[in-house]
């Protein structure tokens, strides 16, 4: 495999499957204000700052002091570069690339090898092709034009970066595709559920190595171009599952580690589903702080709270959000879903995840993430994306989803691809003893037996607590739902098995007077605390 | 002579259902109400004990720890040990398998206590 021209934009060597072949030329195509020349820029510019590949680059449109000033808004020093003789820029008429005989360069090609020469170029932009294009009418001859100026470019030892205008007729394919090696298409049209345009990148065909199909997202930041690719690179063999019997985490909250038959099986994605105020985004925290308290690495993933509205909220329940954060132990990475596409968040929780050492996580909204997607059915597709990647690097991740309202015959029912998910917890509501209290349940937990029971679930400055189970339950779904605490029914019970061994033993023949009067006092005994707890339960006065 | 009967339970009511029951029969009835002092009681080895009644949930030391600290000792390795419970976790194979010598649900009815209690310690 030859060597490749990484372009440093990480999510597009990634795209190219490690960057471009050198001297292959390379056209980015798109409309205007789509992101052409800053894509173009940054190459030119990674490629004198990271690789040690100086550049030059030949403008039609633009004046150099313009482009020095507009670049500079991504950080880049263009005019530090000239002077540190890393990067040449020279301004042209797309005329210099007439030549007045066939024999002799033309000026353009001149002017281009003097700067390579000069400072050892291996890369150059033109910004852009579309002005020698349109010198002539005459489509043979505008041919012959770019592809003799793309072979004198290529014959100086340079890689060719080349932008072009997008065709107006749709589908059209240009006379500079056919000339280059490399097209990248971009693109950037008003986006349906976000404040901004939607910018996206296909390659439509790169000569000689391969690249990753279909359109991937990127978007213009403070740092330049950002490529987020549609599918995750090649990832890890997932370290859990070959052999052995895998791993519990623990929940953090206490009582939910038995439901759970000893906590989170490692290396699993459970979803949290529940109806807004049923502790979710809470159980989801505690189960990342939990881990954090043992230096585990931690992410917290948050579609809806601003990390220090979330921090001030948990600290009152007993969790240290924001220390922990402050300390490194802790990262949350907030995205508002109207201003993000989830391949960006996927890329970011990519590269965590290789650097190494991240344990468990939490997505807070997940139900925000198809809120956050252009196509409903692109869904499914995100969501298998996340529990792909979390499988791979073996992190042990949770994902609360909102229930709006609940219908049909079970919780499961309304949560969205249940079935994708190794592990589902419902938090609910329920009617118990005249009052309102809140309920967890754990529905599905692979990787070993686990608890069925519906139990009470509370919180308070020490985080979650999960109580006892409830028995005699029913309506849970109908919103009507009622039920005993199992404590409360075994208690009342209890005087009642005394009662009934007592009189089993009045009844032995061997029990003489003394004793019959002493296991008749017992059974009065026993017969006033039932009445007392039948009148605390029911809470009768008389 | 009657034999004694140590009796671990943190339920007042429990504890005096079974004193009553083996009184009645003429057994001797010492109860404590945690596994703490039940293994304080029987490692001090004053007082001979031939079976011991333990429930499971119990403050300071389980019935499950009580058991497994008496059995880590030579001299009680063959002391009947009797555990009950209402814990729905608990069963008859695995409290055998820790080194009960028997295991009864609670509530337990005094008269299968009393059928235990003899196939026991006699």
């Amino acid at each position: 495999m030859p060597k490749l021209m990484q372009t440093g934009i990480e999510g597009l060597d990634r795209v190219l499957c490690g960057g471009f072949l050198y001297h292959n030329s390379i056209l980015l195509k798109g409309a205007p204000g789509c992101g052409k020349t800053t894509l173009g820029m940054q190459i030119i510019y990674n490629g004198a700052t990271l690789y040690d590949e100086p550049g030059v680059i030949v403008l039609f449109e633009q004046f150099p002091q313009q482009l020095f000033r507009d670049v500079s808004s991504y950080g880049w020093d263009l005019r530090g570069l000239e002077e540190q003789g890393k990067l040449r820029v020279l301004f042209s008429e797309p005329e210099e690339v007439v030549s007045p005989d066939r024999m002799i360069d033309p000026p353009l090609v001149s002017k281009v090898q003097a700067a390579a020469y000069e400072i050892g170029a291996r890369r150059v932009l033109v910004d852009s092709v579309s002005h020698i294009l349109n010198l002539t009418r005459d489509q043979r001859e505008a041919r012959e034009l770019l592809l003799r100026f793309i072979n004198a470019l290529k014959s100086i030892g340079l890689t060719p970066v080349l932008t072009a205008e997008a065709e107006n007729t749709a589908g059209a394919i240009g006379v500079d595709e056919y000339l280059t090696d490399c097209v990248l298409n971009l693109s950037s049209e008003a986006a349906r559920n976000k404040t901004f345009a939607i910018r996206e990148l296909s390659i439509r065909k790169t000569r000689g190595h391969d690249h990753l199909r279909g359109r991937h997202v990127f978007r213009l930041t403070n740092r330049g171009v950002e490529v987020f690719p549609r599918t995750p690179g090649r990832l890890p063999e997932s370290s859990v599952t070959t052999g052995g019997a895998l791993a519990r985490l623990s929940s953090g909250i206490s009582g939910l580690d038995e439901l759970l038959g000893g906590g989170y099986t490692q290396g699993t994605s459970t979803i949290i589903a529940g109806m807004p105020g049923t502790f979710k985004t809470t159980l989801g925290v505690q189960f990342v702080t939990k881990g954090a308290r043992s230096d585990e690495k931690c992410i917290l993933v948050s579609f809806s709270e601003r990390p220090g509205f979330l921090a001030r909220l948990m600290e009152e329940k007993g969790l240290p959000v924001g220390a922990m954060v402050s300390e490194g132990r802790l990262k949350i990475l907030h995205y508002v879903p109207k201003e993000t596409f989830m391949e960006e968040v996927l890329a970011h929780l990519e590269a965590e995840f290789r650097a190494g050492g991240v344990t468990r996580l939490t997505v807070d909204g997940i139900n925000e993430i198809e809120r956050g997607i252009e196509e409903p059915d692109a869904y499914k597709d995100i969501l298998q994306a996340f529990l792909t990647l979390c499988q791979a690097y073996g992190v042990t991740a949770l994902f609360t989803q909102k229930l709006e309202q609940l219908s049909g015959t079970s919780p499961l029912s309304n949560i969205n691809y249940a079935s994708m998910f190794d592990g589902i917890i419902y938090l609910g509501t329920l009617e118990i003893e005249s009052a309102v209290h809140k309920v967890v349940s754990v529905l599905k937990m692979r990787g070993g037996a686990f608890s069925t029971d519906l139990c009470e679930i509370t919180c308070d400055s020490k985080g979650l607590t999960v109580l006892d189970k409830f028995v005699g339950l029913s309506g849970i779904l109908s919103g009507n739902a009622q039920g005993q605490y199992k404590k409360t029914v075994e208690e009342l019970f209890q005087p009642l098995y005394f009662i009934r061994d007592f009189l089993e033993m009045l009844g032995s023949p061997d029990v003489d007077e003394a004793q019959r009067a002493m296991i008749i006092e017992n059974l009065r005994a026993e017969a006033n605390k039932l009445v007392d707890k039948l009148k605390t339960h029911f809470n009768v006065k008389q | 002579m009657g034999k004694t009967v140590l009796i671990a339970d943190d339920n007042e009511s429990v504890r005096t259902i079974l004193k009553l029951t083996l009184q009645f029969k003429g057994y001797t009835i010492i109860e404590v109400d945690d596994g703490a002092k039940a293994l304080d009681l029987l490692l001090a080895g004053q007082t001979p004990v031939d079976l011991l009644i333990s429930d499971i949930a119990m403050p300071n030391m389980s019935g499950l720890e009580l058991l497994a600290r008496l059995r880590g000792e030579e001299r009680f390795a063959t002391l009947p040990i009797l555990i009950c419970s209402a814990e729905e976790d608990a069963t008859e194979a695995d409290m055998l398998k820790r080194g009960a010598s028997a295991f009864l649900v609670k509530p337990c009815p005094p008269s299968k206590l009393l059928d235990t209690v003899r196939a026991l310690v006699g």
